[in-house]
């Protein structure tokens, strides 16, 4: 076990390696630079803005000076907001999304699983279709209308809880933002456990623990164990969709997470924050992947990685 | 089913018809009502998009000013509580009071009394105004102090209200779903392309070949999507069509490792086998047997495939990055009525309501196919 996850870590480098590249090339060649304003500054004044955020150099120079920089763990100064660096940006801005992110993933996976649970449980019942129903709802309302409705009937018409804002992540502030991002994921995750329950609960091992006569939270528990793994399987591409997904709620509510930086920084141009964003996104996605594998181990007997 | 070993051959009276895939898989998906339901609804919402801008007498990029967020109404307008305001309005241009103002069905019979005598030429206001048509001079008294005119009332529906711009939503909307929905299509079609070749390429060469560009996918999933898609944007600009192709260009990776998987159990087959054997070239096995006995799964996730192009689409335009002005799409749309959602929820409501009609239409088309060409997962 401990051999494949060191493996994986290793295979991981590479991939990384590319993502860095082809980000790094693309954002240069893309027409305009971090400098470029409606009026144009000075000649010597751009030279002198190039020579100090070392744009002067050679494309090859700068990629290798980046990798580099990168490796010791430094981001590099943003070019937009020009007072701060890549890294505070992200001192600041991960927390933030790293909690709206996992408390809807949890909540996604707690309420979608036990809808799907129930739903399976009662196979063409009206629960069932409901469920099904909600899924498909939730699978096609995007969150940017599903926001400003909720805004307006919590926060303005009910007055229940703040429109937006952050004041220091507490609870009244996070209940929009984060039902918002789980929606979605509420849907796709109760969809796959009621697939996967009802191809588990006609299995031959559960038919035996029906037989024996053993009570229904037994069935359910080991049915569940089953189900799990499509569900596990969907982590990885759901943190992603999370993350991407928080570009727009983070927006909508006003929300200082590192969602905006990415439309911010690429229609800037501010390459090193684009860059940042890139690179945290990528390795989220990679370390979810690998969580993944490891829990599919875990969940599954039959899975050995030696 | 169709196979007759079983089948005494006395019994057979006349030639057996044979029912390929594709005739089982459409009487399936005739018996799903939700999916039968779907295609129509499906239809009529596309007929009405392409044909609709036609009938509803307003271009989609005409601005009436005097109209500016008119609130959805079956009845047409001017309402009655809009006339006489926008008489006092046009009347101060004139330089003139409007008295005795007489509103009848289609004509505004009224007198306009001024310190002066009146400038006729001053009139064209009201033709100017979305309200009424050209005036006419009936009358004129106290050596032209005073006129009595004739004004038309021009009568115009707004069903789904005028947007902050006032311009008609209902035209908008259809507009949107034509541009949307062609999006969703031509993407589409760019990622299947590109996922099918890449898919049966890399499924039927095997081998290291298969292991090289199946990473290439691999490490593609790992690049944030979302970036790429901005990326793409902004080194075409903000074209139209190459915007298209920028989102099929990214969304074909999931249907290359289907169409991978596929190959893989299809190229064992015996008639692949008889293919080489006979010494056809590898493109020509791909062409002809290969990529056609894929299609199966691809049509199911090319169905699931629109849906999700036309939420990245909105998705990119709510951002500001999709379609430009006067175009619009459904997205657009969206995104404007969230900002207006306070004081016009009707421009949040229909936009939002096409779109998730036509979503849920092809999600419902596209379990119905499933359904339909996968016997073994019923």
């Amino acid at each position: 076990m401990l051999s494949f996850i060191i493996r994986r870590f290793l295979s991981a480098i590479p991939t990384l390696l590319i993502i860095v590249t082809i980000s790094f090339f693309l954002i240069r060649l893309a027409p305009g630079g971090p400098f470029d304003l409606e009026r144009p500054l000075e000649a010597k004044v751009m030279e002198n803005l190039n020579r100090i955020y070392q744009l002067d150099k050679p494309l090859i120079q700068q990629y290798w000076l980046y990798l580099t920089s990168v490796m010791r763990g430094d981001f590099g100064p943003s070019f937009f907001l020009r007072d701060f660096s890549v890294a505070e940006l992200f001192a600041r801005g991960l927390p933030v999304s790293m909690t709206l992110g996992a408390l809807a993933l949890s909540f996604a996976i707690l309420i979608g699983g036990t809808l799907g649970s129930i739903a399976a449980m009662r196979q063409n019942s009206g629960v069932d279709y409901l469920v099904t129903g909600l899924g498909a709802l939730g699978l096609t309302i995007p969150n940017f209308v599903v926001a400003p409705v909720f805004q307006i009937v919590f926060g303005l018409t009910l007055a229940w809880l703040p429109v937006g804002g952050w004041a220091n992540g507490s609870v009244r502030n996070l209940i929009l933002p984060v039902t918002v991002l789980a929606l979605p994921q509420i849907a796709v995750i109760s969809r796959m456990t009621r697939a996967a329950m009802i191809e588990n609960l006609r299995s031959n091992h559960i038919r035996t623990l029906r037989s024996l006569g053993l009570p229904l939270h037994v069935i359910v528990s080991h049915a569940l164990r089953g189900a799990a793994l499509p569900v596990v399987s969907y982590l990885g591409p759901a943190a992603a969709a999370l993350l991407t997904g928080s570009v727009v709620v983070e927006t909508i509510f006003g929300l200082p997470g590192i969602g905006r930086y990415f439309v911010e920084g690429a229609l800037n141009r501010d390459y090193t924050l684009v860059m940042g964003t890139v690179v945290v996104i990528a390795v989220f996605v990679l370390l979810f992947n690998l969580v993944v594998d490891i829990l599919y181990a875990l969940i599954d007997p039959r899975i050995r990685y030696d | 089913m169709a196979e007759g070993a079983v089948v005494p051959t006395e019994f057979i009276t006349g030639p057996i018809v044979g029912r390929s895939l594709w005739v089982e898989a459409r009487v399936r998906l005739v018996r799903n009502r939700a999916a039968l339901t779907s295609i129509v609804v499906l239809g009529f919402v596309a007929l009405a998009c392409i044909f609709g801008p036609f009938v509803t007498g307003h271009p989609f990029d005409r601005v009436y000013p005097d109209y500016v967020r008119a609130p959805a109404s079956l009845s047409t307008y001017p309402t009655p509580g809009q006339v006489e305001p926008a008489i006092e309005r046009i009347g101060a241009r004139v330089r003139a009071k409007a008295e005795n103002i007489e509103i009848g069905r289609n004509q505004i019979r009224m007198n306009l009394v001024g310190q002066r005598p009146i400038d006729e030429r001053l009139l064209a206001y009201f033709e100017r105004s979305d309200l009424f048509g050209p005036a006419k001079v009936v009358e004129r008294l106290d050596e032209g102090r005073t006129l009595v005119i004739d004004v038309p009332v021009k009568r115009t529906y707004f069903l789904f209200g005028t947007d902050a711009n006032g311009r008609d939503l209902l035209t908008r909307t259809m507009k949107a779903g034509q541009i949307s929905l062609a999006i969703g299509l031509l993407a589409t079609f760019v990622s299947i392309l590109i996922g099918v070749v890449y898919g049966a390429t890399s499924g039927y060469l095997g081998g290291r070949v298969d292991l090289i560009m199946m990473r290439i996918v691999d490490v593609l999933y790992s690049l944030p999507f979302i970036f790429f898609v901005i990326m793409l944007v902004v080194f075409f600009g903000r074209n139209f069509i190459l915007m298209f192709i920028a989102v099929g260009a990214v969304e074909w990776l999931d249907m290359a490792r289907i169409v991978r998987g596929q190959t893989l159990s299809i190229k064992r087959q015996e008639y692949v086998q008889a293919a080489e054997a006979l010494g056809v070239e590898t493109r020509g096995i791909i062409r002809r047997h290969v990529i056609p006995n894929t299609l199966g799964p691809v049509v199911v996730y090319m169905t699931l495939l629109v849906p999700k192009v036309i939420l990245l689409e909105s998705f990119l335009s709510f951002l500001g990055l999709g379609v430009q002005e006067p175009a619009t799409s459904l997205g657009v749309l969206i995104s404007e009525g969230a900002k207006n959602i306070q004081g016009a929820t009707w421009m949040l409501l229909y936009p939002s309501l096409t779109l998730v009609t036509i979503l849920f239409c092809l999600n419902f088309i596209g379990d119905g196919l499933r359904d339909a060409l996968d016997p073994k997962d019923r």
